[in-house]
C-alpha cells in the first residue's frame, strides 16, 4: 500500500483500459473524465464513458452514497459500451472507493490511486472508517497506492476541492501518456468565459499531476490509436439528440427538466435561436406536450423531451395528438421506474408503455436509437416519418446513451433534413382535413389559415371533415385509418441485419443501447466456438419485417434488456406466472415464438461479461 | 497601434455575435433551400431527407412511392422565396465587410449606421418575406420594398436580439456617439475605431444605467465588453483622451460602475473638425461628474441609505402630522 517512489517505469501495451475517475459529488470528476474521454478521442482512440452519478442532489460527503464521478473505458480500436470492471481508479477518499467495490465495479487486479490525507485525519472516527475501508477490500487483489492529491494540489490553490480533479487528470496523463497539448486546449475550451489565469492554474495541477505519476510511479501503459483519417465529433447522446433536432429542422422543444433529459434542452437552448427556433420551459410535462402539439397544429416543427413520469404525464396530450393526427417527435430518456424510481440510472423501463400505455387505441410509432451517432441521425427520421404519417414517434433513448460520450464520423448536414413540414400548395376543392386514402391511411395534413381548409380539431369521434361524430362506422373507419398508419410504415421496412452467423443455436435480441454490450458478448461466444448470433432491433413500433422467420432459424432465442423479469423457480414463478422482459412480451406475443429473456435491472449498463454469462446458461 | 489592428481587436471583440449571426444567416439559407428542394427535386429525396438513421432500415422506393409528391409550396411563392433567398445570400457573401462600417470624413455617423442596420435588416426582412410568401399573404407591391432595406426601428424586438455588433472606423471630428443611441437597445454593440484626434470624453455621451461603456486608449483586448450581455459601446481613441469603463455590473452606485478611469494630463481647447471646445468640456465634465466619488461630508452623508432617506425626508411635506 505504499507509493513506489523514483523506480524504473515499467510500460505496457494494452488494447484497452477502463478507467474510473470517483470522488464526493461536487469534486469535479466529471470534469476530470470528460477532458480525459476527450483527449482520448481526439487522440484516435475509441472512447465510451458512463457517468456514475449519486442519487440524491446533495449527498452527505465521504459516505458511500456520495460517490460521483465517471468511467472511461478507451482502446485502439472502436468502443461500443462501458466493457466490464475497471483496470485503474482514481479515488478522492476511502468511501468512494469501498461504494465501488462493493459494485464489484473494479477488476481483480485494478490499481487504486487514492487520497492518502484521510489515514492521517484528525478525526479519529474518520481514520477509523478510512481503516475499515481498507481492510473490506483487502479480500480482492486490487494495487492500493496512496496519492497526496490534496496536499500536491495545495501547492497551487487555496481550496483543494477547486483543483483536485485536475491533479487527477495528470496522473491519468502521465500514466496513459496522454497529448498535453490537447488537454491544454479542451481547458482552454471549457474555461474559455473565465480570465486566463484561471486555465493557466489548472494546466498547472495537470502538470503537477504529471511530474508526481513521473517520479512516483513505476507503471505506465500504452494505448495505440489509429490515425484519425475522417472528420469526427465527440458528445454525449442527449448533445446528439439536440444537434439532431435542430439539424432536423425542429423550431420548438418544449420541455420540463427532468433527470436524464433536461441536457437535451440545455444543449438546444444554448444553439436553438440561432437556426430560428426556441425552447419553451414549460408550467409542467403536460403543458410542454401541449404546447409542442399546438406549434405542431400550427405548422411548425416541434418536440417535447421527458423521462418515464413525464411520458405519463404526457399520455392525454399524446392521445390528442394520435386522435387529432398532428405530427408530434417526443424523445423519451428513459431512466429507472416505475414512479420517480432511479432519476439518474439507467433501464429500459418504458418500452411497453410507449407502445401501450394509452386509453382507447393509439397506435404511435417507436425507434430505439442504438448509440450515441443515432441520437443524432434518429431525430431526423423521426420528423421525417411523423410529419409523414401525421403521427406521433417516440424515440427512446436512456441514461446510458444520454450521458455517455462516444465518437462518431461529423454529420454532413443536408438542407432536405429540413424541407417544409407542410405542403402549402393550393387545396384541391373539396379536400377534407382526413380524406384518408382507404389503402393506407394518409391524408394531407391541413395547417391553421390554409385558404379552403378551415376546419375545427377535435380528441372526439370524428368523420373525414373532421365533425364529431359518434356513428358506429365513423368511429371504425377512423381507428382502422389510424392503425393502418403503422402497417404501411412497416411495409417500407428492412428485415433487421444480423450481427453473426444467419442460423445457429441461440439469437440474441437486443434493442437500443445496449448493442455494444451484446454484440461483445456474442463475440466471446463465438471466439470459444459457440454458434450465437444477435439481432438488435430499432424499430418497435411497428417491428422491423421477418421477425418470425428470422427466430424460426435458431434453435432458442432469448431477448437480452435493461430492465425487469421474473426468474422461474422463484416462489410462486411459474412458467404461467412469469413476467417476461419487455421487449420479449412483444415478441412472443407477434411472433407466437417461445421467446425466452435474460433481464437485469443494476441501474447501470449492462456488462458484456455478464451477458456472456446468461448466453452460456441459455445455450446449454 | 495602426488603426488596422484596433480594427481587429474591434472584430475580435464581436465575433461571437458575428459568428452568431451568420449561423442565423446560414441556417435560414438552408432552409429556404430545403423549401425550395420539394419544388426542385419532385419527391425523390426522401433518401437523403429520412436521414441515415433510415439507411439499410427502410425502403426508400416503397417510401417515396408512399409519400409521393413532397411538401412543396406555391408556383407563385416561388419567386419571391428566391429572391429572398438572394438576399440573405449576398449578405453572407459580404462576409466580416457586413459588419465594418468606415464613415468618410464628413459623414453623419448617425444616418451612415441606421443605413447600416436597415442594409443588414434585409435579412429579417427575407424571413418575412419568406413566411408571408409560404401563406400565401405575400403582396409585391406592399412587401418587396423591405428586401431592399429594412431599417432599425421596423425590427421587433426578437430581431433586435439577434442583431450583429458593429466595427465603425470614424474620424475624431465626425466622433459624435450620440447619434446611434436610438439604436442603443435589447443587446446592440457598437465598437467605434476613431482616426486621428479625438475629443477627449467623447463616449461619456452614451453613459446610462444599464450600458457598458468602454473608451480604451490602449491596445489592450476588449473582453469585459465582449462578456458583457447586454447593451454595450467601446471605441479605440487616441491617447491624449480619457480611458475608462462603466460596467453596469459593477455596482449600483454610480461612481462605483467605473472600473478604470485615466484622464488626460491636458485637455486641448480647440475644435476637432466640427465638435466645438465646448462640446469637449461638456463630455469632459460629464464624465469626472459621473466618475469621480464625490466629496461628503459626516457620516449620514457617507451612508448611501442615510443619503436616500435624508433626501426622501427632504422631499417629504410632514406639517399635517399630529403627535
Amino acid at each position: 500500500m505504499n507509493s513506489i517512489a523514483n523506480s524504473k517505469t515499467s510500460i505496457s501495451t494494452v488494447s484497452e483500459h477502463t478507467v474510473e475517475i470517483i470522488t464526493d459529488s461536487g469534486e469535479g470528476a466529471q470534469k476530470c473524465a470528460h477532458v480525459f474521454g476527450q483527449t482520448c478521442a481526439k487522440m484516435g482512440n475509441g472512447v465510451w464513458t458512463v457517468e456514475i452519478i449519486p442519487a440524491e442532489i446533495e449527498p452527505p460527503a465521504h459516505t458511500t452514497t456520495s460517490t460521483s464521478g465517471n468511467i472511461v473505458r478507451f482502446g485502439t480500436e472502436k468502443i461500443t459500451n462501458w466493457g466490464d470492471q475497471s483496470k485503474l481508479a482514481v479515488a478522492f477518499n476511502d468511501q468512494v472507493c469501498l461504494s465501488r467495490h462493493r459494485l464489484d465495479s473494479f477488476d481483480d487486479n485494478c490499481i487504486i490511486l487514492h487520497e492518502c490525507s484521510w489515514e492521517t485525519h484528525e478525526d479519529e472516527n474518520v481514520r477509523e472508517q478510512y481503516a475499515k475501508a481498507m481492510e473490506e477490500m483487502s479480500s480482492k487483489n486490487y494495487r492500493l497506492i496512496k496519492v497526496p492529491i490534496e496536499e500536491e494540489t495545495l501547492k497551487v490553490v487555496d481550496n483543494a476541492q477547486h483543483g483536485k480533479n485536475m491533479f487527477a487528470l495528470g496522473l491519468l496523463a502521465e500514466i496513459y501518456q496522454r497529448d498535453l497539448s490537447i488537454i491544454e486546449k479542451q481547458i482552454a475550451h471549457i474555461f474559455r468565459h473565465k480570465p486566463a489565469k484561471i486555465t493557466e492554474i489548472n494546466v498547472e495541477l495537470v502538470k503537477r499531476g504529471m511530474a508526481w505519476a513521473r517520479d512516483n510511479l513505476k507503471f505506465q501503459y500504452i494505448i495505440e490509436s489509429k490515425p484519425v483519417v475522417e472528420n469526427r465529433v465527440v458528445m454525449t447522446g442527449n448533445q446528439a439528440a439536440a444537434l439532431g433536432a435542430v439539424a432536423a429542422g425542429m423550431e420548438l422543444c418544449a420541455m420540463y427538466p427532468i433527470t436524464p433529459a433536461t441536457s437535451v434542452s440545455h444543449e438546444l437552448a444554448a444553439i436553438i435561436e440561432n437556426y430560428g427556433g426556441i425552447v419553451h420551459q414549460a408550467e409542467d410535462e403536460i403543458a410542454a406536450a401541449g404546447v409542442a402539439l399546438g406549434a405542431s397544429y400550427g405548422g411548425k416543427v416541434a418536440l417535447t423531451v421527458t423521462s418515464g413520469p413525464g411520458m405519463a404525464l404526457k399520455t392525454e396530450f399524446l392521445a390528442l395528438a394520435i386522435m387529432s393526427e398532428i405530427p408530434l417527435v417526443v424523445l423519451d430518456v428513459q431512466r429507472g421506474g416505475p414512479s420517480t424510481g432511479l432519476p439518474t440510472k439507467v433501464e429500459q423501463s418504458d418500452l411497453l408503455s410507449s407502445l401501450y400505455g394509452q386509453p382507447g387505441d393509439a397506435p404511435r410509432i417507436v425507434i430505439a436509437p442504438r448509440s450515441i451517432e443515432e441520437c443524432f441521425h434518429s431525430m431526423i427520421t423521426a420528423r421525417r416519418i411523423a410529419e409523414t404519417f401525421r403521427c406521433v414517434v417516440i424515440v427512446l433513448t436512456d441514461a446510458n446513451l444520454a450521458s455517455g460520450v462516444q465518437q462518431f464520423t461529423r454529420p454532413e448536414f443536408d438542407s432536405r433534413w429540413q424541407q417544409d413540414p407542410v405542403d402549402f400548395s393550393a387545396l384541391p376543392e373539396g379536400l377534407r382535413p382526413y380524406d384518408w386514402d382507404p389503402e393506407t391511411g394518409l391524408s394531407r395534413r391541413i395547417v391553421p389559415g390554409t385558404p379552403g381548409g378551415q376546419h375545427t380539431v377535435t380528441g372526439l369521434a370524428h368523420d373525414e371533415s373532421s365533425k364529431v361524430s359518434y356513428d358506429p362506422e365513423s368511429n371504425e373507419r377512423g381507428c382502422r385509418m389510424r392503425s393502418r398508419k403503422l402497417a404501411v410504415l412497416q411495409s417500407t421496412l428492412l428485415p433487421p441485419p444480423i450481427y453473426g452467423e444467419e442460423k445457429g443455436d441461440l439469437l440474441v435480441v437486443g434493442w437500443g443501447s445496449t448493442q455494444g454490450a451484446i454484440e461483445e458478448a456474442v463475440d466471446r461466444a463465438h471466439d470459444a466456438g459457440l454458434s450465437v448470433s444477435s439481432c438488435q432491433l430499432t424499430f418497435l413500433s411497428p417491428l422491423e419485417p421477418g421477425l418470425k422467420e428470422i427466430f424460426s432459424r435458431y434453435r432458442k432465442v432469448m431477448t437480452v434488456e435493461i430492465n425487469y423479469s421474473d426468474t422461474i423457480g422463484d416462489p410462486y414463478i411459474t412458467e404461467e406466472t412469469r413476467r417476461y422482459g419487455q421487449l420479449a412480451w412483444i415478441l412472443r406475443a407477434q411472433t407466437l415464438v417461445d421467446i425466452d429473456c435474460w433481464t437485469s435491472c443494476p441501474g447501470q449498463p449492462l456488462r458484456p461479461n455478464d451477458i456472456y454469462n446468461s448466453i452460456l446458461e441459455k445455450i446449454k | 497601434m495602426p488603426s488596422e489592428q484596433h480594427r481587429e481587436l474591434a472584430l475580435q471583440a464581436i465575433r461571437s455575435r458575428i459568428e452568431r449571426f451568420n449561423a442565423v444567416l446560414t441556417n435560414t439559407t438552408d432552409q429556404v433551400r430545403g423549401m425550395l428542394a420539394g419544388s426542385d427535386n419532385a419527391g425523390d429525396d426522401q433518401s437523403v431527407a429520412l436521414g441515415f438513421f433510415a439507411k439499410g432500415r427502410m425502403d426508400i422506393d416503397r417510401f417515396n412511392a408512399l409519400v409521393g409528391k413532397e411538401a412543396r409550396i406555391e408556383v407563385s411563392a416561388e419567386a419571391p422565396i428566391r429572391l429572398a433567398q438572394e438576399v440573405l445570400t449576398s449578405l453572407l457573401a459580404q462576409g466580416d465587410d457586413l459588419y465594418v462600417l468606415n464613415v468618410e470624413q464628413g459623414d453623419e455617423l448617425g444616418r451612415k449606421v441606421k443605413a447600416r442596420l436597415a442594409s443588414i435588416g434585409t435579412a429579417f426582412a427575407a424571413a418575412r418575406v419568406i413566411e408571408l410568401a409560404r401563406n400565401n399573404r405575400y403582396r409585391e407591391e406592399e412587401h418587396s420594398a423591405i428586401l431592399q432595406s429594412f431599417p432599425y426601428a421596423m425590427w421587433n424586438s426578437s430581431e433586435r436580439a439577434l442583431a450583429p455588433a458593429l466595427v465603425i472606423e470614424v474620424a475624431g471630428g465626425d466622433f459624435r456617439p450620440s447619434e446611434v443611441i436610438p439604436m442603443l437597445d435589447n443587446t446592440m454593440k457598437i465598437v467605434f475605431v476613431v482616426r486621428g484626434d479625438a475629443p477627449p470624453a467623447a463616449l461619456s455621451r452614451v453613459i446610462s444605467p444599464g450600458v457598458f461603456v468602454q473608451q480604451e486608449t490602449g491596445d489592450d483586448a476588449l473582453d469585459a465588453f465582449a462578456a458583457f450581455e447586454g447593451i454595450a459601446v467601446a471605441a479605440f481613441v487616441p491617447s491624449t483622451a480619457a480611458s475608462f469603463v462603466h460596467d453596469p455590473a459593477a455596482c449600483s452606485i454610480v461612481f462605483d460602475r467605473f472600473t478604470a478611469v485615466t484622464f488626460p494630463k491636458e485637455v486641448q481647447k480647440r475644435a476637432i473638425g466640427s465638435i466645438s471646445p465646448s462640446q469637449q468640456a461638456e463630455d469632459y465634465t460629464l464624465l469626472e461628474s459621473l466618475s469621480v466619488p464625490p466629496e461628503v461630508e459626516g457620516d449620514a452623508a457617507s451612508d448611501p441609505a442615510g443619503k436616500l432617506s435624508a433626501w426622501l425626508l427632504s422631499q417629504t411635506d410632514l406639517s399635517n402630522l399630529s403627535a
